[in-house]
């Protein structure tokens, strides 16, 4: 590789990259691959003479910074002989810096709005007698904006919202936070981003934080901005709302004091020309959730509460990819604040750490032509004080725990042995127990065509089987604890399948058995042993039509009791795209579940059948060729549930039928 | 011998010799006999035991005997059957004596004995009377024995053997004799034909009887009924009532009396017979009665009618009928007898709310007698008294300071309400006073310093057991924050209190010990959320028909260990919107509300053990089975099924998977405008090559096949890992396609698809000239 033509240019997604070899290029073939970013791009490159040119591509150059990889097959080995670091920015912008000093600005709003239109009747038996007639409407909305000017170097601002809304105001988005008083039409998400220059931000619903103790991928509503300050150093800013919203109000996400997240992660690249190789980031994070703030998809806070904290962490990956490695550290100050339901607690200051790696210690170590063996070795080691917490990380506090695996294939066979010890009460406090959990795990699947070197066909399956062994219980009991108290619970479980697959259809069958040996003193005979066992059938019946069959019995016994509870459910779904754009779905399920004492029981069944008729209206205007779309959707299901307890038997039936009319509608 | 002809000299030699021979022979046949007799009998026969020894006999009831003899063969029985009070020699253990061993001072009274046919084993059975009893028990005082210890021994000969010898105890009442009281009853006038009021006399006595039995006579004008028994038992008190039944005019007199064996008591009854009054008319009060409001399934409400037939003459063919919302029972049966009277019972349970009026009809021929009857059936809930709070369960809970506390508590109620009201719910770290059985106080039960936290109290939260409109129980989840079990472990202590008020002022009490995540609990959701992995956390997607649904994830905190079972569900445009009930797990429902919850379209089920690690990321198997071809609004729903508890709440049924809440939902809209421009639905792609889940071996070339769509431009093939993340990609122009080899990955994809776990997914999208995506496959698994 000698040359290319992108080096101190921003090309637009539509551009075209152009390298020179120092030998024709044609030759070359089926001994260069090209990567831009992950993307293997060498099928589409045009090779003339010493050049090999990519594009213009339907897909477009990705928007971003990416790396252009060049690999050579000498013969014996791949290796990268060229890494060329490659921004596409978006079309109004490209190659502004370099060939024109103007300030250019477009405006590309785009409104697409979908409307349904519906009757739908429900009946249902033995919950209530009422009939229900339900006409709903429904709007979603989407408007994606396109801004770019010149100035300051270059800048594009992105942005897009989405609405949605429905006549029924059960189905409002914030229906189950504001039950009336939610509106109908309602703000579902919105993302404002773009660059300035080499900045980059974000508002709206933006996703940040990459510290597993600390802040650990927040993506509530709020606002980011990330700056390279130099090729080593980079920085990135967020602030967040502390929960999840939609709607209108707290439009930025950040409205108080009691409810947000704000941080800052400060990141260094050893080595710049190859990213990842080494990196250190520093973060902080200051956060606070109020318990009256649930999130809209999220179960509600139970306690007002706050946390600060620090965070360091390393990522070390090895040039040949074969090893990573990811330390982290934390130290968080956290409290409850006293709301009349929790009290205040201490603000303490606590600390955290993990340790995670893993190596190819082999690879393709061959013993025989059909038996190479390539193993990587896994370790992790988490850590947390008593009663660290960040709300910024899902992370539980007070525990450490140990994991090792090897992954390993063996020819055809990928052999997976993993181990793990955990224990809580890390401080040994006396008053409470030391609960330990111990996992082993091995894993062993393969295809046996290539197991025992057959003609790979449909008859022969991969096989699959696991064994697993955990081990709970609780030592260092205080001398107050009753003995027949403190756990003691061994789990032993194997599962296994086969799995067949021809060109048009897939079968699988399954099978497993748990057996939980309680050794809790005093109830040693309380055990259970859970039998399981699966048959799937997914079938192509033709281009346009799929079937799937299945069925999942199992067997569950209790040993103190002698009950056993047996569960069967067979399920069945045909969909069948039929001429003239009519697709017709139709799904059958039952299930039921009984006892050996005839106490308790369950049988379900239903049916569910749709067929869509999408109708599509050629129009014109707004900047070029739109379309309105009709779907007509009939469908009906039946449901029969009827569950004995004891005594109780309830029975319930509902019925649904009714036929909407959806509409779509591009604008602009 | 013919004389006529006397026979020669040689034949008489003859003839002597034969005979001679002849008595010879039976001589010898006779000494073998006996030689073969001698060797093979037994030795002399003897007596061997008697048994029993000795035999109880009630003196004031007689009694029966049993007994036997045990001898060799050939023994007979003599007539030599005696009672003596003495027999002149120590009796042995087995009860035989020998002739001349002693004699016998003998009773006036002979034995009885009916014996059994001869063998070695002699048996003897009979009854010794009252009367015998008694002369027996008379000559043993003669014989100068001491009381309380008297007997007679009853001497049975053998022939030539001996004697066997059967003491016979004679056992004396220790108390009084038996008496009937009063001694006189007297049922003053009666009138002729009627019956008079019942009057009863005791007997009473302190001996047993097991034979004869009791017997009880009473004048022919009486009718007499009794509880005693056939056989009397020691300290016996029993009851005879009897009613004086006159069939003439005048004074009667009579003795009623009681028998056990040679006893008698008795008492005199008289009785005045009267002449019949003039005839009154039959009677049915009360002539009205209001059965007052009860509710639609309430139990029902019972009031009493008597029918009094006061002529003097029996009602015959009584018939009685009552309007709807009314039952009736009687003890009148079809007669009612002059002068007398029964009771109608009529109960109250309306089956509709309404107001019900009728009368109670008695029909006897050509008599009509009628009650008005009048109540209200009602819907609401009729509060008859108050609810009493009675227990808690479990009463001891284990939390830690890392992580929530979920509980289901159930409070069991007595008491006829059908309304319950929970007030406060309050931590504490100190009790007024040791908690009763049943962890429930009236009052507060903590003392007032050292509460520290509240829980909420929301309607929704609890829900009720009934039994008809009657509470019998209230179930709630309580959902402990963190920060509680820090503040306690912070203030140096290891256990607090849960008390939750029910009004007026009662409290369930529950215990909660700072043990940590312990894994004999059942599972417990503390936490939960739910996502869509796209560029982020994303909880609403919006989708382009047809466009694969982003990886969905549901994070789940919990505590205790055992099955995680469930399923993922779809509210679909059209289907009636979820409520909050119907997001909460079964675990959390009483068990007569787990199957009212509304179900959806389920897209896949999971089950998976969990233990006490604390948290859990939940993913669908197949995202491919959520719909995404149809315009509109779907919501995501995470069903979680009640499951067996291990350990010590193994008892307490189906508990594993409560949650303290409504498990929160994601959302998804499928409409025209998630991608720009295109509006038609992508069609599908077939994948050919690899099979699904097909694992690579090392030197196995990466070949990727599919099948080919009219108009596109350019194929995108992705390859990601389980969590969605793009592993490797590659463009591939459809003019390059070789339908035969696809595309064909160069080692460096193939490290790139295969870091890590080695195990990825992978898709084909075809892409027009346009840019646009117009078809697009399925994700198939893949293994490197």
């Amino acid at each position: 590789m000698t040359q290319h033509n992108f080096a101190t240019t921003t090309l637009e997604p539509t551009s075209t990259l152009t390298l020179n070899f120092s030998e024709s290029a044609e030759a070359l073939t089926g001994r260069i691959a090209v990567f831009v970013g992950a993307t293997d791009v060498t099928a589409a490159l045009q090779l003339s003479g010493t050049a090999a040119t990519y594009g213009p591509s339907p897909l477009g150059l990705p928007v971003g910074s990416h790396d252009v990889v060049v690999m050579f097959y000498d013969g014996a080995a791949w290796t990268a002989v060229a890494r060329l670091p490659l921004v596409v920015a978006s079309p109004e912008t490209a190659g502004l810096t370099s060939t024109s000093a103007a300030t250019q600005r477009s405006f590309k709003p785009k409104i697409d709005l979908t409307g349904a239109l519906g009757h739908t009747r429900a009946a249902s038996v033995g919950k209530e007698s009422t009939s229900i007639n339900t006409h709903t409407g429904g709007l979603q909305g989407s408007l994606a904006d396109d801004w770019s000017g010149d100035a300051h170097g270059g800048w594009t601002l992105r942005a897009q919202v989405n609405a949605a809304g429905s006549s029924v105001r059960s189905q409002a988005l914030r229906f189950a936070q504001r039950a009336s008083a939610a509106e109908k039409v309602d703000l579902a998400s919105y993302l404002v981003e773009g660059n300035l220059g080499a900045a980059k931000f974000g508002l709206g619903h933006i996703n940040a934080g990459s510290h597993p103790l600390l802040m650990n991928g927040l993506s509530f509503r709020g606002a980011t901005l990330s700056y390279p300050v130099s090729p080593q150093f980079d920085v990135t800013l967020n602030a967040h709302n502390g929960s999840a919203v939609v709607g209108a109000d707290r439009l930025l996400g950040v409205y108080d004091d009691t409810h947000h997240f704000a941080g800052a992660t400060l990141g260094f690249e050893a080595y710049p020309e190859a990213k990842g190789r080494l990196r250190f980031e520093a973060a902080v994070l200051d956060a606070a959730v109020a318990r009256t703030q649930p999130g809209i998809n999220t179960s509600a806070a139970t306690s007002t509460q706050e946390s600060a904290g620090i965070g360091l962490r390393i990522l070390a990956a090895t040039e040949d990819a074969r090893g990573r490695f990811d330390a982290a550290y934390a130290s968080s100050q956290y409290r409850s604040i006293g709301d009349g339901f929790s009290p205040t607690t201490l603000a303490a200051r606590k600390n955290a750490y993990l340790f995670d790696g893993s190596y190819q210690v082999v690879r393709d170590l061959s013993f025989g032509e059909r038996w190479p063996i390539t193993s990587t070795v896994t370790f992790k080691h988490e850590y947390a004080d008593p009663l660290y917490k960040s709300l910024g990380a899902g992370w539980a506090a007070d525990y450490q725990q140990t994991s090792l695996g090897v992954i390993t294939s063996v020819g055809p066979l990928n052999i997976q042995l993993a181990t793990s010890a955990r224990n809580d009460n890390v401080r040994r406090v006396a008053t409470a127990l030391v609960n330990k959990v111990e996992n082993s795990q091995f894993t062993l699947s393969g295809h046996a065509a290539q197991l025992f070197n057959l003609t790979p066909s449909p008859e022969i399956p991969a096989i699959n089987l696991s064994l697993t062994r955990s081990h709970q219980w609780g030592t260092h009991a205080p001398t107050t604890l009753d003995s027949t108290l403190i756990p003691n619970i061994a789990t032993y479980a194997v599962t296994g399948g086969l799995n067949w697959s021809g060109a048009a259809w897939t079968f699988a069958l399954t099978g497993g058995h748990n057996k939980q040996d309680n050794k809790q003193l005093g109830s040693e005979r309380k055990d259970i042993a859970t039998t399981t066992y699966g048959a799937q059938l997914g079938w192509r019946l033709s281009d346009t039509s799929m079937l799937n069959l299945g069925i999942t019995p199992n067997i569950n016994r209790q040993s103190d009791t002698g009950l056993r509870r047996t569960t069967w459910n067979p399920n069945a779904s045909v969909s069948w795209q039929l001429p003239f754009d009519i697709a017709l779905t139709s799904s059958a399920n039952f299930d039921r579940s009984y006892d050996s004492l005839a106490t308790t029981g369950t049988r379900n069944w239903g049916f569910a059948n749709q067929l869509t008729k999408t109708f599509k209206l050629p129009v014109a205007w707004g900047s070029g060729s739109q379309a309105i779309q009709l779907s007509l959707r009939q469908f009906v299901s039946y449901a029969n549930n009827r569950t004995l307890q004891g005594l109780i038997d309830t029975q319930t039936s509902t019925r649904n039928a009714g036929v909407t009319l959806n509409i779509s509608i591009a604008l602009f | 011998m013919n004389y006529n002809n006397p026979p020669s000299p040689l034949m008489l030699f003859i003839g002597t010799l034969k005979r001679i021979r002849s008595v010879c022979g039976q001589a010898v046949k006779l000494a073998l006999a006996l030689a073969i007799s001698m060797l093979t009998l037994p030795a002399w026969s003897t007596l061997t035991s008697v048994t029993p020894t000795q035999i109880p006999i009630n003196v004031a009831t007689g009694g029966v005997y049993s007994f036997s003899v045990i001898g060799s063969i050939g023994e007979t029985v003599s007539s030599q059957s005696l009672f003596c009070s003495s027999v002149g020699v120590p009796v042995p253990a087995n009860g035989i004596i020998f002739p001349a061993a002693g004699g016998c001072s003998p009773s006036s009274v002979t034995p009885v004995n009916p014996v059994a046919a001869a063998g070695t084993l002699y048996g003897f059975t009979g009854t010794i009377t009252p009367t015998q009893a008694a002369s027996l028990l008379a000559d043993a005082v003669a014989a100068g024995q001491p009381a309380g210890n008297r007997f007679m021994y009853w001497r049975q000969g053998f022939g030539t053997s001996g004697f066997a010898i059967v003491r016979v105890n004679l056992i004396e009442p220790t108390s009084a004799p038996p008496t009937l009281l009063p001694a006189n009853i007297n049922f003053g006038n009666v009138q002729v034909g009627q019956t008079s009021p019942s009057q009863s006399v005791t007997f009473s006595t302190g001996f047993t009887s097991t034979n004869p039995p009791l017997s009880i006579s009473h004048p022919s004008w009486t009718v007499a009924t009794s509880n005693c028994p056939a056989l009397v038992a020691s300290n016996l008190s029993c009851q005879i009532t009897m009613t004086c039944v006159p069939t003439a005019v005048g004074a009667l007199s009579g003795t009623a009396s009681v028998t056990v064996g040679t006893f008698t008591a008795s008492s005199n009854v008289t009785c005045n017979g009267v002449a019949a009054p003039a005839s009154a008319s039959p009677t049915l009060l009360p002539g009205s009665a209001n059965f007052g409001a009860v509710a639609i399934g309430a139990a029902a409400v019972t009031q009493s009618f008597t029918l009094t037939n006061s002529s003097a003459t029996a009602l015959s063919g009584l018939t009685l009928s009552v309007p709807v919302g009314f039952s009736q029972t009687s003890n009148c049966g079809t007669l009612l007898a002059a002068n007398a009277s029964c009771q109608i019972n009529v109960s109250f349970s309306p089956p509709a709310a309404q107001t019900y009026i009728g009368d109670l009809r008695v029909t006897a021929g050509a008599v009509t007698l009628s009650s008005a009857l009048s109540g209200l059936g009602t819907t609401a809930p009729v509060i008859a008294g108050p609810s009493t709070l009675t227990d808690v369960s479990p009463k001891r809970l284990v939390g830690n300071i890392s992580s929530d506390l979920t509980q289901v508590l159930t409070y069991a109620f007595t008491g006829n309400t059908s309304n319950v009201t929970p007030g406060e719910g309050v931590f504490c770290l100190d009790l007024i006073a040791t908690l009763p059985a049943g962890n429930t106080t009236t009052g507060n039960p903590c003392t007032s310093s050292s509460q520290f936290a509240r829980h909420p109290t929301l309607a929704g939260s609890f829900q009720s057991t009934r039994i008809g409109t009657y509470i019998r129980s209230v179930r709630e989840t309580i959902r402990v924050p963190s920060a509680v079990s820090r503040f306690v472990r912070e203030s140096g202590r290891n256990r607090y209190y849960f008390a939750r008020q029910f009004s007026p002022n009662q409290y369930g009490v529950v215990a909660i010990e700072l043990l940590g995540n312990v894994a004999n609990q059942p599972i417990a959701i503390t936490d939960m959320r739910m996502y869509f992995k796209q560029g982020g956390e994303q909880p609403i997607v919006f989708l382009k028909r047809g466009d694969a649904l982003p990886m969905i994830e549901a994070k789940l905190a919990f505590t205790g260990s055992g099955w995680l079972r469930g399923a993922w569900e779809v509210v679909q445009p059209g289907d009636a919107e979820p409520t909050e009930s119907d997001l909460i797990p079964d675990a959390s429902l009483p068990l007569s509300q787990r199957g009212l919850q509304r179900r959806y379209a389920v897209v896949g089920t999971f089950q998976h053990y969990q233990t006490a690690v604390g948290q859990v990321t939940l993913t669908p198997p197949d995202l491919s089975r959520f719909p995404v071809r149809v315009d509109g609004a779907y919501r995501v729903v995470l069903r979680l099924f009640a499951d067996a508890a291990i350990g010590a709440d193994n008892d307490s049924g189906f508990a594993s998977g409560a949650a303290g809440f409504a498990l929160p939902t994601a959302r998804y809209f499928v409409g025209s405008f998630a991608s720009h421009g295109s509006t038609s639905a992508l069609a599908p792609i077939t994948l050919s090559q690899p099979s699904v889940n097909h694992k690579f071996a090392v030197n196995e070339a990466v070949n990727f096949r599919w099948q080919a769509t009219p108009d596109a431009a350019v194929y995108l093939l992705e390859a990601t890992d389980a969590s969605g993340h793009l592993m490797a990609a590659a463009q591939v122009p459809a003019s390059a396609i070789d339908l035969n080899a696809g595309y064909r990955a160069p080692q460096p994809w193939r490290t790139k698809a295969s870091f890590g776990a080695g195990a990825v997914r992978w898709r084909v999208t075809a892409i027009s000239r346009d840019g646009e995506a117009i078809a697009r496959s399925e994700w198939r698994g893949v293994r490197f």
